[in-house]
């Protein structure tokens, strides 16, 4: 994986609001590289960035945010595309074409009125990948792909005559129709059973390694990052606190953040009190001096509520921001 | 210990039941568009199980499991259409007048979405007086004593009284949610996935919350969830239902070791382990989705979905079949073992 190219790189993103409260920066200097073939979580709770994340890749936000950095896609024919520096124009053609998303809630990503069919017909002959009758043929061919069962009759239906995890799948099907290089997947099981999530999990590793595309997985729920990251970004209030390996992040977490959220998931065998994190995710307007993270963590002292810890980089391409962790 | 098993299987091996489910089954007439015919729903079928007093009972399953009615029927919301709900030895249709509202202020529910729990007119200090007020408990001097000592409870500054819930957090508004129900102090709290919708950090301060409240008040719980880890770790037994009929029941321990049920295995094997060494298998994992329950399969109505089926079970209505004092499966696999 570390071998394969890079096919996104983001630099300094920052997205920020104008509220009535001040200026709130929901993203705060992001970077990272996203390389072929590789799935990247990008974890967090409520509050922490990850989908402001996504949403400024593909430019979705409402012009209130401000978004600088760079964001660069390698295009399918090599080029490379500063997604921040496209016009709208531009940016309307790689959209939904090099880059892919899908979002938790299918109900509201899919159109009531139009067969499932077309709507993933839709993506190819808006892009001019090619003409109706290709685009017919190859909907029922992602609908098997997708692991949508008699598909020439489910390609015919609406959105509500299916379930939950079959509308994933629609939704999937839409997101691989034009071969994205990068898919952005943010919360997509989130409101699926258990037993759903982890079909569609299982179904978006094994198109990933078939298609060979980049994927940016946004979720809340560690047991997901575990089961479908290869590395890992955790987010808190904005920053990036810690990167790693997804192996390496579960054995050895050095972040306190990300010590506490894999402490509050229960593990087999655990019973009774969970441990948890004190205190919630504070809004912060303006600049801020120290951690973030400062009043819920434990290790706390002087110095991170006056200096702000800079990304660290560990042996083994772990990167965290702490004052303490590791050294 | 079970002399009364017929009636109620799921029974600790000590205490006293505070609330029994006796083979309780609720149907709905639902109609498909306006001028289609009508049709049977059957939310819950022929479960049974006793609460116990101080104990914490777990219902997982997934969505149309009839986990929500369950619960709706043990607040009285809505009635059985089959089978018996006792609550303290007496049917709950039983009570009428000034015991139902006795029995409203016992039993008390904590549902999922804070938001939709808490009134958005309402300051928090209404909010929680509400309860006090219309059960006529204490003056107001005691009253505005008691909504201050019940935030102590649950963990918030009383600042909090003169804010409306936009300006709080979803766990902030979860905890006050949990205080208005224990303002009446109910000796059985229900909570219907009243974590599901928080952070992971704040849903470990809730169920350490209601672990608290537990031992503290001697509460009995039943706590409701999709989240088969979770409800492992916090509950003393679990039940575990599928298309609205009981497919497991068994204490904390038997639950940790994967269950007997091969539904129940089939859960743990769905639940994404924080482990990237423990990655889901496809060979592990249920194929398939749940049935309608409009349109439940004959025989055991897991059968379309289990990788153990055998023709009989598309047949046979399997029986709870008891493998322990404490621990039952609805499955063919346990009937011989257990009829003798």
């Amino acid at each position: 994986m570390r071998s394969a190219e890079v096919i996104l790189e983001v630099k300094g993103l920052t997205t920020s609001f104008q509220t009535a409260g001040g200026c709130v920066r929901a993203v705060n200097d992001l970077s990272f590289t996203l390389r072929r073939g590789e799935t990247l979580a990008i974890v967090g709770e409520s509050g922490c960035g990850k989908s402001v994340t996504s949403f400024s890749l593909m430019r979705l936000l409402s012009r209130q945010a401000q978004i600088q950095g760079e964001a660069w896609l390698s295009g399918r024919a090599g080029e490379r595309l500063n997604l921040f520096a496209l016009s709208e124009t531009a940016m309307e053609t790689v959209r939904g074409n090099q880059l892919g998303m899908i979002f938790q809630e299918p109900m509201t990503s899919l159109n009531p009125l139009q067969q499932v069919g077309q709507q993933i017909a839709e993506a190819m002959l808006v892009h001019k990948h090619c003409d109706r009758k290709t685009a017919r043929r190859r909907a029922l061919e992602l609908l098997t792909l997708v692991g949508i069962s008699a598909p020439e009759i489910r390609a015919q239906q609406y959105p509500h005559q299916m379930s939950g995890g079959m509308r994933q799948r629609v939704m999937i099907a839409i997101a691989l129709a034009c071969q994205p290089q990068v898919l952005i997947a943010d919360e997509p099981t989130t409101a699926l059973d258990v037993t759903i999530q982890a079909q569609i999990l299982r179904l978006m590793r094994k198109l990933q390694s078939e298609v060979g595309m980049g994927m940016l997985f946004i979720t809340h729920d560690m047991g997901v990052v575990a089961q479908i990251a290869d590395r890992v970004a955790v987010m808190y209030g904005g920053q990036l606190v810690e990167m790693a390996d997804t192996r390496t992040l579960f054995r050895r977490p050095l972040h306190p953040y990300t010590q506490g959220l894999l402490a509050s998931v229960p593990r087999p065998g655990q019973t009774g009190r969970l441990v948890g994190i004190p205190g919630q995710v504070e809004t912060v307007y303006g600049p801020h001096l120290g951690c973030r993270y400062v009043n819920r963590c434990a290790q706390a002292s002087e110095v991170c509520r006056v200096d702000r810890p800079l990304l660290f980089a560990h042996p083994e391409q772990q990167q965290v921001r702490c004052h303490f962790a590791g050294k | 210990m079970h002399t009364s098993s017929e009636k109620s299987p799921v029974a600790a091996d000590s205490g006293d039941a505070i609330l029994s489910f006796a083979k309780v089954g609720i149907t709905f007439q639902t109609r498909t568009g306006m001028f289609g015919p009508s049709r049977q729903l059957r939310a819950v079928q022929d479960v049974s199980f006793d609460l116990m007093r101080g104990e914490v009972l777990g219902i997982v399953g997934e969505s149309g499991s009839g986990k929500s009615t369950l619960a709706r029927l043990a607040m009285r919301l809505l009635q059985p259409t089959s089978g018996q709900i006792l609550y303290e030895g007496k049917p709950i249709s039983w009570y009428q007048g000034a015991q139902l509202k006795l029995l409203r202020s016992d039993v008390q529910m904590v549902f999922q979405d804070p938001n939709a729990s808490l009134n958005p007119r309402l300051t928090i200090e209404q909010s929680l007086l509400e309860p006090l007020v219309l059960h006529g408990r204490g003056d107001r001097q005691e009253r505005n004593t008691e909504i201050r000592r019940l935030l102590g409870v649950v963990g918030l500054p009383v600042s909090v009284l003169q804010r409306y819930p936009h300006e709080m957090s979803g766990g902030q508004k979860q905890r006050v949610v949990i205080a208005r129900a224990l303002a009446l102090k109910p000796k059985v709290l229900i909570a219907d996935e009243a974590v599901a919708a928080l952070d992971a950090s704040v849903k470990a301060q809730i169920i350490n919350l209601l672990l608290d409240l537990q031992r503290e008040y001697q509460l009995s719980i039943i706590f409701i969830s999709h989240d088969l880890p979770m409800v492992q770790a916090m509950c003393d037994r679990v039940m575990v239902l599928y298309l609205g009929r009981l497919m497991e029941y068994a204490p904390r321990a038997v639950i940790e070791q994967g269950g007997r049920h091969p539904y129940t295995r089939a859960l743990w094997k769905s639940s994404p382990a924080a482990d990237p060494d423990c990655r889901l298998e496809e060979q592990e994992m249920l194929a398939g989705e749940i049935p309608s329950p409009l349109n439940p399969p004959p025989g055991c109505v897991f059968h379309t979905r289990c990788a153990q089926a055998v023709a009989r079970c598309k047949q046979v209505v399997p029986a709870l079949s008891r493998l322990s004092p404490q621990h039952g499966a609805a499955c063919i696999l346990f009937e011989k073992s257990s009829e003798n």
